[in-house]
């Protein structure tokens, strides 16, 4: 599916860094932070990212200071997919990897209604291989 | 045409009844007993979380929840709006049968010491265990939602707003709703106090099936109402459903209609499972008893005591066999 954010940035973040299911479509940028256990949510700050295995209920208020979630397991009705949805907030779910392919402090896209995340940083030519 | 269901249809019991057994067990209970129900419920939600993986390993390995995961798949093998209303009636049947077991142990003060007792609860909360692997988490290939999920998808096509609308189903999560349902009543109140003062209330148990017991967080620390709080979940999905349907030739219409009549009905009942288990009445019974059962192995051996008190309540049941000296009971 066409994004109007991703098609219309001449090509500022092209580096596709994982990609998943879109639970909620959107496009949006942030921080990211990685929460590995869902008891650190709190750790999350208002317009990061969230970056996650997967939800539980302690994560929602997390969810909600977050501009976008990101999980490695999940699918379409999973808990992150449901909440996300109730709070209309970008959401991709079961993307395997996102919890070690991201890292905290990054600055990504997340483009939900395509699936993926995106580097906002130019990668150097010797890592872009 | 199209309809609504509501989560309290698909309860076992109507919140009335579940009101006057958990009134009657409560009222034998101390204060103690009300906060660790209440703890001990967060504990094991949290715990399950953890060990997820090796939650999901035990899962995998209980013939019992074999045995109930073929007996859905099997169902699921049949053209989904059929599958959808014959799983319906299983679910009905199994969840009556999990009612029916945990409201006469509460009732009994002798039956957490009875061995047929657990073995019925291992053999029932396994077959439930399948429940929730299909019903209510979507973290396995298969669930009952797959299907239906594609041949919605399908009929809605690029309309994301709409797909996000209908895949609602006109229902708010209990894990977001909780969020919204408490004022003051219960701020900065430590576990113990909490308890105390949802006795003094008689706040057992709200119109929706949530127990505030199990809502601690959500009651004593939010701040704020949740953001989903604005928005109205059943207009969205009337909208949306009735703006698809519009779009659809006319041959096509039945189908759509039944197709989300079919998902909006097990998405109720998803959220009725969902409040039933983890936020209302058998979160109660199930804590209940293990209190009462903990305290009775803990007379012959704390070690016992502890171990029983961390299998059942991670849903690791069929660990229990080897703690309460029972016999694996094939499914």
């Amino acid at each position: 599916m066409n994004c109007p954010i991703c098609t219309s940035d001449n090509g500022a973040a092209k580096n596709i860094l994982t990609r998943g299911r879109t639970a909620v479509p959107g496009c949006v940028e942030g921080t990211v932070r990685i929460v590995l256990d869902p008891r650190d949510a709190d750790t999350l700050a208002d317009g990061e990212v969230l970056v996650t295995p997967m939800t539980d209920p302690e994560s929602v208020p997390a969810m909600e200071r977050s501009v976008a979630v990101v999980t490695d397991r999940g699918g379409m009705l999973c808990h992150a997919a449901i909440v996300c949805r109730e709070m209309h907030k970008p959401c991709v779910v079961g993307t395997a990897n996102a919890t070690s392919t991201l890292e905290t402090g990054m600055r990504v896209r997340v483009c939900a209604t395509r699936g993926v995340v995106m580097s906002l940083v130019a990668v150097p030519a010797t890592l872009s291989a | 045409m199209f309809r609504i269901s509501r989560p309290q249809e698909f309860f076992p019991a109507s919140v009335d009844e579940q009101l006057a057994l958990i009134s009657a067990a409560a009222a034998v209970l101390s204060d103690e007993d009300v906060a660790w129900i209440s703890e001990n419920r967060d504990f094991s939600e949290a715990e399950r979380y953890r060990q997820k993986d090796e939650v999901d390993a035990a899962l995998v390995a209980s013939p019992i929840v074999s045995a109930e995961r073929q007996r859905i798949e099997s169902i699921f093998a049949e053209e989904p709006v059929r599958a959808g209303a014959l799983y319906l009636r299983a679910y009905a049947k199994h969840m009556a049968s999990l009612h029916d077991l945990f409201a006469t142990a509460m009732q009994s003060d002798t039956e957490v010491l009875d061995p047929s007792f657990w073995k019925r609860v291992i053999t029932m909360a396994d077959a439930d265990n399948a429940h929730a692997m299909y019903l209510s988490s979507d973290n396995w290939p298969f669930s009952v939602f797959h299907k239906l999920i594609d041949e919605l998808a399908g009929f809605i096509g690029d309309d994301q707003q709409a797909l996000t609308a209908i895949l609602l189903a006109g229902v708010q999560d209990a894990r977001t709703s909780v969020f919204n349902i408490f004022g003051n009543e219960y701020r900065s109140l430590d576990r113990q106090a909490f308890a105390v003062r949802v006795r003094e209330r008689a706040d057992w148990i709200r119109s929706d099936g949530v127990m505030p017991l199990f809502a601690f967080k959500a009651a004593t620390e939010s701040g704020r109402p949740h953001a989903a709080a604005k928005y109205d979940f059943s207009k969205q999905y009337e909208i949306a459903v009735a703006q698809i349907l519009l779009s659809q030739k006319q041959r096509e219409r039945q189908r759509f209609v039944d197709l989300c009549n079919t998902y909006q009905q097990l998405y109720a009942a998803r959220a009725a499972y969902d409040i039933y288990e983890y936020f209302g009445f058998y979160a109660f019974a199930r804590h209940l008893v293990i209190r009462r059962a903990m305290r009775e192995l803990a007379n012959s051996s704390d070690a016992r005591a502890r171990s029983f008190h961390y299998s059942a309540s991670t849903y690791q049941f069929a660990e229990l066999t080897q703690i309460m000296n029972l016999e694996y009971q094939e499914a």
